[in-house]
């Protein structure tokens, strides 16, 4: 009974140990960036652009003829930002947001280093209980353990967003809207007309 | 005496003949690949100069027009693809330039809806002396592009004056 209350005891402790997560203290914000862009080729673009990502050292979640959606390393948001120009017909928007993840970090890290208090105090009282109490207590470790393990993968999920950044990219098609008539100053550049050529076949 | 002044003007007017009838063969070109030829008929504009069509109904059209007032390449590329673009046509990509025997030519790739699908019109100028050959191509996207190489050899295979 003393020998698996001991080794219970170590195996909490070593999980409390290993599984702390280091945190850089220097940049807390998510970047994320949003875009709409005007091809010709959705398919080769949506291929180019995971491509891209996968080259930055990131990877994709979404991949179609209408959307991309990437995760790539933050810093390069710059260099996406000239790529999605060099491919597209026309940028149609671009916007950027970054999302300060330090009050979610604090948050997240306090509830972990009080409920590993939590956990170490109840796991003093282990070695004075009886078996009803060493079951009740087991029970309080073991839901302990939950929630720790649930805000620390919160964490690792800050730890990640903080590392790459989330691109959201549409894939439109050309403008829907038709051309409009206006006349040119030269007679033959008049003639030229898309829907016009269309409708007269050959 | 008459044998030879009348001789002399047979001669003349067979001379005469033939440079029209060559004039009317100036242009030529090479067929785009899968297209077919479409004959020219009675009620085709006097500026077309030749048709062609694919399976899948691209429609690939060359055209004169007078040259006027006479500029280059340059002046007339920059003039069609600002009106297109003041018209609202989408440019894919940026002018290109192509050879042909004897000249330079621009086309331009725009993107347009029609109906439910999304199409491409290329617009071509060849500035020949007094005269400007356009080309036009038209066909939905997707078909398009399987065209393309082809119909771009076709235009650089024109000849002519």
């Amino acid at each position: 009974m003393i020998l698996k209350k001991i080794s219970y005891v170590l195996v909490i402790t070593l999980f409390l140990t290993i599984t702390t997560l280091t945190f850089p203290a220097d940049d807390y914000l998510h970047q994320q960036l949003q875009a709409t862009l005007l091809v010709a080729e959705p398919d080769i673009v949506a291929e180019k652009i995971t491509g891209w990502a996968e080259q930055a050292g990131g990877y994709f979640l979404v991949k179609s003829s209408t959307r991309v959606i990437i995760r790539f390393p933050s810093q390069k948001m710059d260099e996406l930002r000239d790529f999605l120009k060099s491919i597209a017909e026309d940028v149609v928007t671009l916007t950027s947001k970054a999302t300060d993840l330090r009050e979610n970090f604090l948050e997240i890290q306090s509830g972990i280093a009080s409920r590993e208090e939590m956990l170490r105090s109840t796991l003093v009282f282990l070695d004075r209980a009886d078996i009803k109490g060493t079951l009740a207590i087991e029970k309080e470790v073991i839901t302990l353990l939950k929630e720790v393990e649930e805000l620390k993968g919160k964490l690792r999920k800050i730890y990640v967003d903080r590392l790459y950044a989330l691109a959201t990219i549409n894939l439109n098609y050309f403008q829907q809207s038709i051309p409009q008539d206006i006349p040119s100053s030269f007679d033959w550049i008049n003639s030229i007309d898309f829907y016009k050529f269309i409708q007269e076949g050959f | 005496m008459f044998f030879k002044n009348s001789t002399l003007r047979y001669i003349t007017l067979l001379g005469a003949l033939i440079v029209l009838l060559s004039a009317c063969s100036d242009f030529k070109i090479e067929k785009p690949d899968g297209f077919a030829r479409v004959e020219m008929s009675y009620y085709d504009a006097h500026d077309i100069l030749y048709k062609a069509v694919s399976p899948e109904g691209i429609l690939f059209k060359v055209k004169k027009v007078e040259n006027y007032p006479p500029m280059e390449l340059d002046f007339w590329a920059k003039a069609l693809s600002n009106q297109l673009q003041k018209e609202g046509y989408t440019l894919i990509g940026e002018e290109q330039r192509f050879e042909t025997d004897k000249r330079e030519g621009v086309y331009f790739k725009w993107g347009l809806p029609y109906g439910n699908a999304s199409y491409i019109y290329l617009t071509a100028v060849i500035v020949c002396d007094n005269e400007i050959l356009i080309i036009e191509v038209a066909g939905e996207q997707s078909i398009f592009k399987d065209y393309e190489d082809t119909i771009i050899l076709s235009m650089q295979s024109i000849s002519y004056k």
